[in-house]
């Protein structure tokens, strides 16, 4: 029965749907509370407008004779009120220094902006320079260490700085700054040394940047009036600064809401299209199945054979069309729960496209249209699944053949690059539309309305084709041009290690480890850690020194520029102590602030060190979580767990009398880790594991190091079982004896796989007895009870709850809450009670769960 | 002698193919469209005494191709099945909305489809002189 798969995939696509739901209210509330705050800076912002409009009239009556500098006053105020993004707040600020000029007198204004990312202020508006002077100071940005050097109570007028040139405060003349040619001046007069300005603060008491003035038009030093109007017109700045941050806050919490209400209603069409799109698409050919069947059955005997011939014709075509059908369905939700089995070995791409070309023929041939393959000489070799390869390039075969015109061309082309393989499916078909190209490859998606009933499928083809290439750490993406074909390029790593990862070969290492292995360490991390940034640094102690040596997420030149001083900044600092630092948010963190920011953009990170016999070697650096949220202690117990790994890995690639095949071995757990890893990503239950294990553990006592321990194994215990193969179509209990042993043996092979890397016993015992159940019943030993290791207690609670609302082909998912009380169910039998509650207790608060800072790192 | 001519409307070349089959034997003559506009034309041209019509079609629609022909005083005596695989409730309501005298669900058994056009036929032909009376 198809429709039990059916089912499944679409319970797939609406625990989709929940999350993006899920997020969507989140981001509601913090847009409700966002719209708060600037409905109150708003009307703030009144008020200073009014206050401000007193003051302007008074200007206006007393001090200003000129219709002129009210009308530019006025118009500073229309502006600073209505100000609504980035352009609005340079004309602004252009106004305001104008405003400066013309209502204080001063033929030289200068306002600067603090950008809190350099800490620098900037100059961003200008009055009375010309361009030569603005490129100048453009080109030289004030430290707020050196301005905060200025505010000194000597200095001080109201709330305004006027340093004169007795003070000689700037010593000798600063050759960067620029200083304007004032002509001569007398005793008392404005001296072109001179310096005035206001800082501009807010209410709060931030410094935000600061307006500077010279050259007086009265050619006197400043008088009170003349500083009053100064500082008025600096409070506009800040309103008008404050309220473009604001703005700028809104727009972008607007864009992320619009972006997930599309999603959400994206997921909903999709699904219910799905629902119509896959019923029509299953009935086809039933329907003719059917109505062919009919007529021979009435004719059974008739001696009309050529009409039975034809008729069998249609049943057999339509029968299989079916069966194809039902298989992709299946395929893609096997793939999305990464149950797929990957046989990863170095394969000859071309020889692979080339029997693609054969497989397409017919299809080809049949629409009249011709196949090419362009191959580079030689082979282009590759780790991959070979049958995975074959069936995503096949996908895209078909796709290009569906969509190309009788008589067009479909062209295969296979380029070699330095670690990876290009391969490209090009046709001359009907393109696709821009706007479309972003969602091609989603599931179920189909071109709506007429085209898809000239083009059927279900729409599934193309989403298969990415699942593959991302779980071999591709990439894929399409171009077209509409009306003259698409483009769809597939890259593939040539190694497993290879994905993105950059090594830095021209510092000689002291520790001899390989290229491959350090690859691999840092995959493998920014796996299984979900990190968009990692990176991995090796002691260089001669010089008292760390070097990336390897990294994703980093560009080249920082990767070949980045040299670190023991002790400083971040990773120097690990490096140095020999512990971890958890840092969860850079900005705020007043220990390390403004010194990394402008090297990894980062937010959240975290460091720990990578130790040999009691020495540190080198540091591993994550940074950014790819899901947004900041790193946690538990993330730093699982790193922690790694680096400790790939230590061991090193250790074997470093010893010189063990022989090749240790490292080597060693290679293979990092890249089954990498694997398993990626996997897991593909699950539709997000979240590690391996955290809320570790946050479970926390909560019933464990120590550091079992915590460690724990984290390690609950993000790899499956990794042996992607070697068995997942039997995915048979419910327990159906299996038939042989693969029931094989799958009994998974913790067995977990071990295996992992052995090389391993240095602890307890770890073994928590990959050994994750499927052992209290009561004996479970496997491989029959354990019993306390025989258990607490932490493979743990693994089996949170195993058995992922396996249950992930769902299998054979039933529905379920959800949180029967999930939850079918483990209460087998509490005391399969489970451990007081686990079973514990993560009760901990999956309720799990998602507001707030990061906790370091405490070893103050 | 034909015992009628019927319109077979599909995009699907095998629904057509089997429903001229059986048709035929069962002595219809049988035109065939595939897809909306056609079967406009063919309406007018051809004249059938009945119209197999599915939904999910290029160009024009089932629904809009049963509406057109029953708001054309021309055509609109002319019986309409819509043969579609659209199963749902609404999607039956939405057929008997725009005046199609029956909705079968695909798939669909020909022998069925076939009695139940003789019996429109025969009703048609009855129903036709009270009618026009």
């Amino acid at each position: 029965m198809p429709s039990v798969e059916l089912i499944w995939a679409l319970a797939a696509a609406s625990l989709l749907l929940i999350e993006a739901l899920r997020r969507r209210g989140a981001l509601r509330k913090e847009l409700r509370s966002m719209r708060g705050s600037y409905e109150s800076a708003v009307a703030r912002n009144e008020q200073l407008t009014h206050a401000a409009d007193e003051m302007a009239t008074l200007y206006r009556n007393e001090l200003l004779s000129s219709r002129k500098r009210a009308a530019r006053l006025k118009k500073v105020l229309e502006i600073a009120t209505s100000i609504n993004s980035n352009l609005a707040l340079d004309k602004v600020l252009h106004e305001v220094v104008h405003a400066v000029a013309d209502a204080a007198g001063f033929r030289i204004v200068l306002l600067r902006v603090l950008n809190p990312r350099s800490g620098c202020f900037e100059a961003r508006a200008f009055a009375g320079l010309d361009r030569g002077a603005v490129d100048k100071l453009e080109q030289r940005p004030v430290p707020r260490a050196e301005f905060d050097g200025w505010l000194q109570e000597k200095f001080r007028i109201g709330r305004s700085y006027f340093i004169g040139h007795e003070a000689k405060f700037w010593g000798e003349h600063d050759e960067d700054g620029f200083t304007p040619d004032l002509g001569e001046r007398k005793a008392g007069e404005w001296h072109a040394e001179d310096v005035l300005f206001v800082p501009l603060v807010t209410k709060e008491g931030a410094v935000i940047g600061y307006l500077s003035v010279d050259d007086p038009v009265d050619r006197r030093r400043p008088n009170r009036e003349a500083v009053e109007t100064l500082e008025i017109l600096a409070t506009h700045a800040v309103v008008a600064l404050q309220n473009s941050e604001l703005y700028e806050r809104l727009h972008e919490s607007m864009r992320q809401l619009e972006e997930a209400t599309e999603r959400g209603d994206e997921l909903n069409d999709l699904k219910s299209s799905f629902v119509s799109i896959v019923s029509h698409e299953l009935r086809t050919p039933l329907t003719h199945i059917r109505s062919f069947v009919e007529p021979l059955l009435e004719n059974v005997g008739a001696p009309n054979l050529e009409m039975q011939r034809e008729f069998l014709t249609v049943i057999d075509e339509q029968s299989r069309k079916l069966e194809r059908l039902i298989a992709s369905i299946l395929d893609i939700s096997e793939l999305e729960a990464g149950r797929f089995r990957m046989n990863r070995e170095p394969i000859n791409v071309t020889e692979v496209v080339e029997e693609v070309a054969g497989l397409l023929h017919p299809m080809a041939q049949e629409k009249g249209i011709e196949i090419d393959v362009d191959a580079e000489p030689g082979e282009v070799v590759v780790e991959a699944d070979r049958s995975l390869v074959r069936r995503a390039l096949l996908n895209l075969g078909q796709n290009a053949i569906k969509f190309t015109e009788r008589g067009g061309t479909v062209s295969l082309k296979v380029a070699r690059e330095a670690r990876t393989a290009r391969l490209e499916v090009e046709d001359s078909g009907i393109g696709i539309p821009r706007q479309e190209l972003a969602k091609i490859f989603d599931k179920f998606y189909q071109i709506d309305g007429s085209l898809s009933r000239e083009y059927p499928g279900v729409g599934l083809g193309l989403s298969i084709a990415r699942s593959i290439v991302e779980w071999h750490g591709g990439e894929i993406h399409a171009d077209s041009e509409p009306g003259h074909g698409s483009r769809f390029t597939v890259t593939l790593p040539a190694t497993a290690g290879d994905a993105g990862v950059i090594t830095h070969a021209a510092w000689g290492s002291p520790h001899s480890v390989s290229d491959h292995l350090t690859r691999l360490t840092v995959e493998m991390i920014a796996e299984v850690m979900h990190a968009r940034i990692a990176s991995l640094m090796l002691v260089d102690e001669e010089r008292e020194e760390l070097y990336i040596k390897a990294a994703r997420g980093l560009r080249e030149e920082v990767v070949s520029g980045t040299r670190i001083k023991m002790g400083d900044s971040i990773a120097g600092w690990v490096a140095k102590h020999g512990v971890p630092l958890l840092v969860t948010d850079v900005e705020e963190d007043p220990r390390f602030g403004r010194r990394n920011g402008h090297q990894y953009e980062t937010k959240s990170l975290l460091s720990v060190p990578i130790k040999s016999d009691g020495r540190v070697v080198g540091v591993i650096n994550i940074n950014n979580k790819i899901s947004c949220t900041p790193f946690t202690e538990d993330d730093q117990a699982l790193l922690s767990s790694l680096a400790d790994r790939a230590a061991r890995a090193w250790a074997h690639s470093e010893a010189v009398d063990d022989s090749s095949e240790r490292a080597e071995g060693a290679a293979r757990a990092l890249s089954a880790i990498i694997d398993n890893a990626r996997r897991a990503r593909l699950k539709l239950t997000a979240g590690s594991m391996a955290t809320r294990a570790a946050a479970m553990g926390r909560r019933l006592g464990l120590s550091e190091d079992d915590l460690r321990a724990l984290a390690y194994v609950a993000s790899i215990h499956d990794v042996g079982m992607a070697q068995v193969g997942w039997p995915v179509l048979h419910e327990p209990g159906s299996l038939d004896e042989e693969t029931w042993a094989q799958v009994t043996q998974h913790p067995a092979r977990t071990l295996e796989i992992v052995k090389p890397i391993e240095f602890e016993s307890h770890v073994a015992e928590l990959i050994m007895a994750h499927h052992e159940r209290l009561d004996g019943r479970g496997y491989p030993r029959g354990l019993k009870g306390e025989q258990i290791p607490i932490g493979a207690r743990i693994i089996a609670v949170l195993d058995a709850y992922e396996s249950m609302t992930l769902g299998r082909p054979y039933r529905q998912s379920m959800s949180h809450d029967e999930a939850v009380a079918e483990l209460r169910r087998c509490a005391g039998s399969q489970f451990d009670p007081k686990i079973v509650e514990a993560f009760v207790q901990t999956s309720g608060v799990q998602e507001d769960r707030k990061a906790i800072q370091a405490p070893e790192a103050a | 002698m034909s015992k009628g001519k019927i319109l077979v409307v599909d995009d699907e070349i095998y629904i057509v193919h089997i429903l001229d089959f059986s048709l035929g034997m069962e002595g219809y003559d049988v035109v065939t469209a595939l897809d909306g506009e056609q079967a406009l034309e063919k309406v007018k041209t051809e004249k059938p005494d009945l119209i197999v019509l599915d939904i999910m079609m290029p160009k024009l629609d089932g629904y809009e191709v049963c509406k057109t022909i029953k708001s054309d005083p021309g055509t609109k005596q002319i019986p309409v099945i819509l043969l579609s695989a659209k199963g749902r409730n609404v999607d039956q309501k939405m057929g008997f909305d725009v005046g199609a005298d029956d909705y079968i669900t695909k798939p669909f058994s020909p022998r069925k489809l076939v009695e139940r056009i003789n019996q429109l036929l025969g009703q048609a032909v009855t129903e036709r002189p009270a009618s026009s009376a």
